[in-house]
């Protein structure tokens, strides 16, 4: 995934050319869009390569998510050996994390964070940031919901379906998840700027593109859950007299809701601060808050880019503690998504 | 018993099925009658279940018919069946109150809501559930569970009842008690069902009928009674309980006195020939353990009489389990009521009385595949 990385290494990488944001400039500045397509395929490869071998070395090895009683573990005893030096790596890791967590939450309330570290709540409040996170939430609560509901049709047919080529159906809906950010943004450029299919310059694209980005997702809690679910359950509904579509609508939608609302969380989390897609997608006048805090930090409005960040990082931590009630209320343990 | 003996309920005609080259059932062909309770039994992978989920609509047949009351059914999908299956594991659903449950294939067939409401009650008042219908699945335990599962198949009044495996999930003492309760249930309703076990002291102790099950054929099909006294092959002596086998040749048939001499490795051993025999013929005798007696001084009636030495006595308390030499060969005997005949000691010389009436299995019925 790192290489495929495109905000960190637009920001942070300098003059050191990396591959993802040169393909951004060569579209977005040069218009360039041969140039850019020719640089996205040679972002999928490596994409490519990594996604069959973690298939390869996937394949035949099973994971046991529910196995049988449960049994109290008990914590081991460590020797300071091994306890200390983990202890400091693990230290030094959350220590990272929490200072940069820090510096943005800093530089959202003072003017210019080192220069000048007066007091202000012009970032917080600033207009465009604000809509910015409006119009991301829209979008999201929409790719969100889409999400949700094909991820939990597609796992359904995935577990359940007896036909040629549910492998494949399965490979295509997840590799959303395997394929850059970048690349596919492009694509749905390229694709959906010209009749018949012109989505681009609104808010559908975007959301669409967030669904199918991120439809693993949706997709993977629906297979985890469905293979909690034993089949008899079904076909005892089918033996009571109800055909499929009242077996569905009774049975398999309101056991699988959980995994449902997993789907919508997650879905809505991922698409919230995904960038590297809808980076390309965005129009003016309809910008979305990851896009906002790359673009204020390119033009080295910090204060702005903090802000924005706090605010998102807000809403995801309140989607997290949603999700976390939720898991303990209904007994769908979230920590099963398996994969990528 | 309490069947009715003339009208076939259900009809099963040369079924075959096959999993990928892997034939599981090879020509099934039986009829069950009305009101009767047959049981499928046979070691894990004979396919039982499969032939249960074929009839219940759940698994494809490959060629064969399924008739169930005078109608062809093997193309229908379970929902257009007159069947009912009630699952290994129950499949209640999750989601819903007992009451919910049960009434479920009601509510499907569009009964009006005060009728299912009375339905349920009576149901659950059948399976002593009564006053359980507003609580959910997961707060009962695995013996209501089973209780629900079964009134939820009985709420329709299907013509057959499916029972997969449906004492297996409880523990022993539930299981002997839910046995009971399923059998009398069945009778009261006149039900026809087919119960699927791998247990044959279950299917001995509830069948009208067993149908023992082997590698995709009928083995045997009889009265409990009858598969244990008369089974047709060692693989059906040897799976409905434990037996001695002792090989035999017939040496003297005597018309006159119904009699047969056969040697053995033990000795002479005299019996009551069920079926024509001839001398010569190479027979193998079927000796239950519970058929032999034991005792320490000689009987005063002295036909079949053995002398053998105790080399394995295990106390049971209900029986007691002895493990006697004979002449090199090893017999196992039980006794019952240990306290009235006597517990016999390791080494210890004892005689043995084999009864008169034994089952011999002819030479095409020996087959080689002892368990």
């Amino acid at each position: 995934m790192t290489i495929a990385e495109f905000g960190n290494a637009a920001i942070l990488g300098g003059r050191t050319p990396f591959l993802a944001p040169d393909t951004y400039t060569m579209i977005i500045g040069e218009a360039d869009f041969e140039m850019g397509s020719v640089l996205s395929v040679v972002l999928i490869i490596p994409c490519i390569i990594i996604f069959f071998l973690h298939n390869y070395m996937l394949t035949g090895k099973k994971f046991t998510t529910i196995g049988g009683k449960p049994v109290a573990s008990e914590p081991r005893k460590m020797t300071p050996v091994v306890k200390i030096p983990f202890l400091i790596i693990g230290l030094i890791s959350v220590l990272a994390i929490l200072i940069s967590f820090g510096v943005v939450l800093l530089a959202s309330f003072t003017k210019i964070l080192g220069v000048n570290n007066a007091i202000v709540f012009s970032h917080i409040l600033n207009f465009e940031s604000n809509r910015a996170i409006y119009n991301s939430i829209q979008v999201s609560l929409i790719a969100a919901f889409i999400g949700a509901i094909i991820g939990a049709l597609l796992a359904y047919v995935i577990v359940r379906g007896k036909f040629f080529g549910r492998t494949f159906i399965e490979m295509i809906s997840l590799s959303g998840f395997a394929l850059p950010g970048t690349v596919i943004g492009i694509g749905y450029l390229l694709a959906f700027n010209a009749p018949p299919l012109k989505l681009t310059g609104g808010m559908m694209i975007l959301a669409l593109n967030c669904v199918f980005r991120f439809l693993a997702v949706g997709v993977e809690a629906g297979i985890s859950k469905l293979h909690q679910i034993n089949i008899e359950i079904e076909e005892a509904s089918a033996d009571l007299g109800a055909n499929f579509l009242t077996t569905f609508y009774k049975i398999v939608l309101p056991i699988m809701f959980p995994a449902f609302i997993a789907g919508f969380i997650y879905t809505f989390m991922t698409a919230i601060v995904s960038l590297s897609a809808v980076v390309f997608l965005v129009s003016p006048g309809f910008d979305l808050a990851a896009v906002k805090i790359f673009d204020a930090a390119v033009y080295g409005e910090i204060g702005v880019a903090s802000a924005t960040t706090i605010k998102l990082v807000f809403i995801v931590i309140l989607n997290m503690i949603l999700l976390n009630f939720l898991t303990r209320k209904t007994g769908f343990d979230i920590s099963q998504k398996k994969g990528v | 018993m309490g069947s009715d003996h003339s009208v076939p309920m259900l009809i099963l005609n040369d079924i075959h099925k096959s999993y990928d080259r892997n034939e599981v059932l090879k020509g099934i062909t039986l009829d069950i009658r009305k009101g009767e309770l047959v049981t499928f039994v046979g070691p894990s992978g004979c396919g039982k279940t499969t032939l249960l989920r074929i009839i219940g609509g759940f698994t494809p047949l490959d060629s064969g018919q399924v008739i169930l009351d005078g109608e062809r059914i093997d193309s229908l999908p379970p929902n257009l069946r007159d069947t009912r299956i009630c699952f290994q594991n129950y499949a209640l659903f999750p989601h819903m109150t007992v009451a919910e449950n049960v009434g479920y294939g009601l509510k499907i067939k569009k009964w009006k809501r005060q009728r299912i409401a009375e339905r349920v009650d009576e149901l659950l008042r059948l399976v002593k559930l009564e006053g359980l219908g507003g609580r959910m699945i997961d707060k009962l335990s695995g013996g209501q569970q089973q209780r629900v599962a079964l009134a939820r198949a009985l709420s329709l009044e299907p013509k057959v009842l499916l029972l997969d495996e449906p004492l297996s999930n409880l523990d022993a003492n539930l299981r002997l008690m839910m046995r009971g309760e399923i059998r009398k249930l069945q009778e009261r309703l006149k039900i026809t069902t087919i119960f699927v076990t791998h247990d044959q002291f279950e299917a001995m102790s509830i069948s009208d009928r067993i149908v023992v099950l082997r590698d995709g054929e009928i083995q045997q099909i009889g009265p409990p009674i009858e598969i244990y006294e008369h089974p047709t092959n060692e693989f059906i002596a040897g799976f409905v309980g434990y037996v001695n086998f002792l090989d035999g040749v017939v040496e003297v048939v005597d018309i006159g006195l119904d009699r047969a001499t056969l040697s053995t490795p033990i000795g002479r051993v005299q019996c009551i020939p069920e079926r024509d025999i001839n001398v010569g013929e190479k027979v193998k005798l079927v000796i239950r353990p519970e058929t032999i007696s034991l005792s320490r001084s000689e009987p005063a009636q002295g036909v079949n009489v053995f002398q053998g030495e105790v080399e394995i006595g295990m106390y049971v308390g209900s029986l007691a389990k002895y493990t006697v030499q004979v002449m090199g060969e090893r017999v196992i005997i039980d006794q019952s009521n240990p306290r009235e005949t006597g517990i016999f000691k390791t080494k210890e010389k004892l005689y043995l009385s084999i009864p008169e009436n034994i089952h011999l299995l002819m030479r095409q019925e020996i087959n080689h595949f002892t368990p």
